[in-house]
């Protein structure tokens, strides 16, 4: 602290600001002071050197994340110094900065593998893929998930499917997965019946490993809004088909009884057909047996018939 | 645990809080100086709801917040002679209002919205933490909030190339609503209980809760309630005291606080306080912290426990500091 008030700005100082961090990486005054002194040698020394300086405040960041996976503060220190990092690449040295990008790919992965919901590790990822790639052109969109290029989107689909294929709970990845299909689906022009059936499959085989699992069931609802208003009689009619066959093996399955409700609504919207607003009200007032905690939520839904 | 047995515990409570302030020779409370502007105004939140506000030392206090004071940038920082960031400038004046002491502090409160002002990078809707940029739905929320308590609000009415500031504000939340309805802390991130009170808050703050779908957010707010009583922040998570406020708040404001069971929440809040050293922690068995006391207290508040005093769900301060502002903003109380 002495060494920031008399605004010393040395190499020395930044080993001293290394030894303090890794006891309390929340001491965010030090990280600030960090970049003040790394910005200051950077003015110094060559581009080599700076780069050589800027991976090393990624392993040492990396180093304190697998211990404290939680402080923004070494998040954002390591956000702003795989930045600078790739400001530093000239267009010759493309190889090295995609090197270092798929590289923190890597490193991201394994820290989900720790913590597979850890929202900071999500966050950076995003951040990242966007990084890689912002244009400086102000007329173009550069946020997530909008920047990606569909080969990218491609590869994120794959690696939300693999996280899912792992636990089906990890509603991180499934979230990740809604937002990457529906710009894969965008760049398209549209989706296809099939790429949706895919995902209908994908989801049912979840349902059915685990129907208490809340995250697949939302997963289904973002499903269901992508339908085309052509098919959506269709899908919401086997879908409710699929639920009850469930439901029927799982009676005492909130979820069931909560998604035929929902659809069963839906499904009025579109057709009109007041039985089914009849069934809606008779899951409802299942539902407040089921789970007595939102009975109130389940009063104020039911509808007057 | 039977639910007319266990009982809040407020004078352990308060002896917890003012002896916090005693520890200073303690290691941890050198560790915790990133956080202590914070830590002040849990405590003098807490403490007020518990109608104790005397029990710690006025005068201390405001010297306190008055040396935390950036002069020179206007901001606060967490402790004399750290950084000012946007969390402590916000905590700063929460604790100032509460005490009725910006006078007193002698805070140019101008210099504190010029300071808010500049943290919101050109042509954005979003604010930064600091000048190095990290941004976050949190600090949106701290911006508007200061900027509301300092009665500077209608700055945000500035035009800058064709549209109004808070017009851009409004645009980035929009962005950062997700298909179940909720907020993460950035444009593309998950829906998260902390990051949806910031936005509801900040939205209601400025008069745009417009944009939310109520029915479908507050659907996924009640669903945090876990099979204890206690709340999570996201799907398959652990339940933990300090959701009694990120989820209890925003369904506040969105007029759904009965859709969660009281009861069973006002247990698990009460089963997570420390009957020997007093304050309340993250579940039950856990060490007590003065975070996760207020956010305890707080939640009970809401809930209409008895003998504590009400809290205003949008700026987390007594509903009476926020009655005397003029600031009341519609929401629901049990
Ligand atoms: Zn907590």
């Amino acid at each position: 602290m002495d060494l920031r008030n008399h605004a010393v700005k040395t190499a020395e100082s930044l080993d001293a600001v290394t030894e303090l961090l890794k006891i309390n990486p929340e001491y965010y005054t030090m990280w600030n002071y960090r970049r003040i002194i790394l910005l200051n040698l950077f003015t110094e020394i060559g581009v080599d050197a700076t780069q050589e300086k800027l991976s090393f405040e990624l392993m040492f960041t990396l180093g304190l994340l697998k211990e404290f996976p939680k402080v923004y503060w070494i998040w954002n220190h390591r956000t702003w110094a795989l930045e600078t990092l790739s400001a530093t690449f000239t267009d010759e040295q493309a190889d090295g900065r995609l090197w270092e990008w798929n590289n923190e790919l890597k490193m991201v992965d394994s820290l989900l593998k720790l913590d597979s919901r850890n929202f900071h590790a999500w966050g950076y990822r995003r951040q990242l893929l966007t990084l890689m790639n912002f244009k400086e052109d102000r007329n173009t969109v550069s946020t997530f998930p909008h920047v990606l290029s569909r080969d990218q989107l491609l590869k994120e689909k794959q690696s939300t499917l693999h996280f899912i294929e792992n636990n089906f709970s990890n509603f991180s990845a499934w979230h990740q997965r809604t937002k990457i299909l529906s710009q894969l689906w965008a760049l398209d022009g549209g989706v296809s019946i099939d790429d949706l059936n895919e995902e209908f499959d994908l989801v049912k085989q979840a349902m059915y490993t685990d129907p208490s699992d809340q995250s697949v069931w939302l997963y289904h609802k973002w499903l269901i809004q992508q339908v085309a208003d052509e098919n959506i009689v269709d899908v919401l009619q086997r879908e409710l088909e699929s639920i009850n066959e469930l439901y029927e093996l799982e009676p005492e399955s909130k979820w069931c009884l909560e998604s035929l409700a929902h659809y069963n609504k839906l499904l009025h919207q579109h057709t009109q057909a007041n039985e089914l607003l009849r069934r809606y009200n008779e899951y409802l007032t299942e539902l407040i047996t089921i789970d007595p905690d939102r009975k109130n939520r389940y009063l104020d839904s039911l509808v007057k018939l | 645990m039977s639910e007319s047995t266990a009982k809040l515990n407020a004078d352990k409570h308060v002896e917890y809080i003012v002896n916090l302030g005693r520890a200073e020779n303690t290691l941890s409370y050198h560790l915790t100086e990133h956080l202590r502007l914070n830590g002040i105004y849990w405590a003098i939140t807490s403490l007020s709801l518990l109608g104790r506000i005397d029990a710690l030392d006025r005068s201390a206090v405001i010297e306190y917040v008055g040396n935390c004071w950036n002069s020179s940038n206007g901001g606060f920082s967490s402790h004399p002679n750290h950084d000012t960031h946007i969390l402590s400038t916000l905590s700063g004046i929460q604790i100032l209002i509460t005490l009725d002491a910006v006078e007193e502090a002698k805070i140019d409160t101008s210099k504190v919205v010029d300071y808010i002002l500049q943290l919101r990078p050109s042509n954005q809707g979003f604010f930064t933490g600091d000048e190095w940029g990290e941004s976050d739905t949190r600090f949106t929320y701290c911006a508007i909030s200061t900027l509301s308590l300092l009665g500077a609000l209608d700055r945000l009415d500035q035009v800058e190339s064709g549209t109004s500031i808070k017009q851009k504000i409004v645009s980035w939340f929009t962005q950062c609503i997700n298909f179940d309805g909720g907020f993460g802390n950035n444009i593309g991130a998950e829906t998260h209980s902390g990051q949806v009170f910031t936005a509801v808050a900040a939205l209601a703050i400025i008069d745009r809760l417009d944009i939310i779908h109520t029915d479908n957010l507050s659907w996924w707010l009640s669903e945090r309630q876990v099979q204890n009583g206690g709340l999570n922040g996201r799907p398959q998570k652990q339940e933990d005291v300090c959701y009694s406020w990120w989820v209890l708040s925003a369904l506040s404001i969105l007029h759904r606080l009965h859709w969660i069971n009281k009861d069973k929440l006002i247990s698990f809040i009460l089963s997570a306080q420390d009957p020997d050293c007093g304050g309340i922690a993250d579940r039950p068995g856990d060490v007590s912290d003065v975070f996760h006391t207020l956010f305890g207290v707080a939640g009970l508040s809401m809930l209409g426990y008895p003998e504590i005093e009400r809290v205003d769900p949008v700026y987390c301060m007594p509903v009476k500091t926020i009655e005397r502002l003029g600031l009341k903003k519609s929401y629901t109380l049990l």
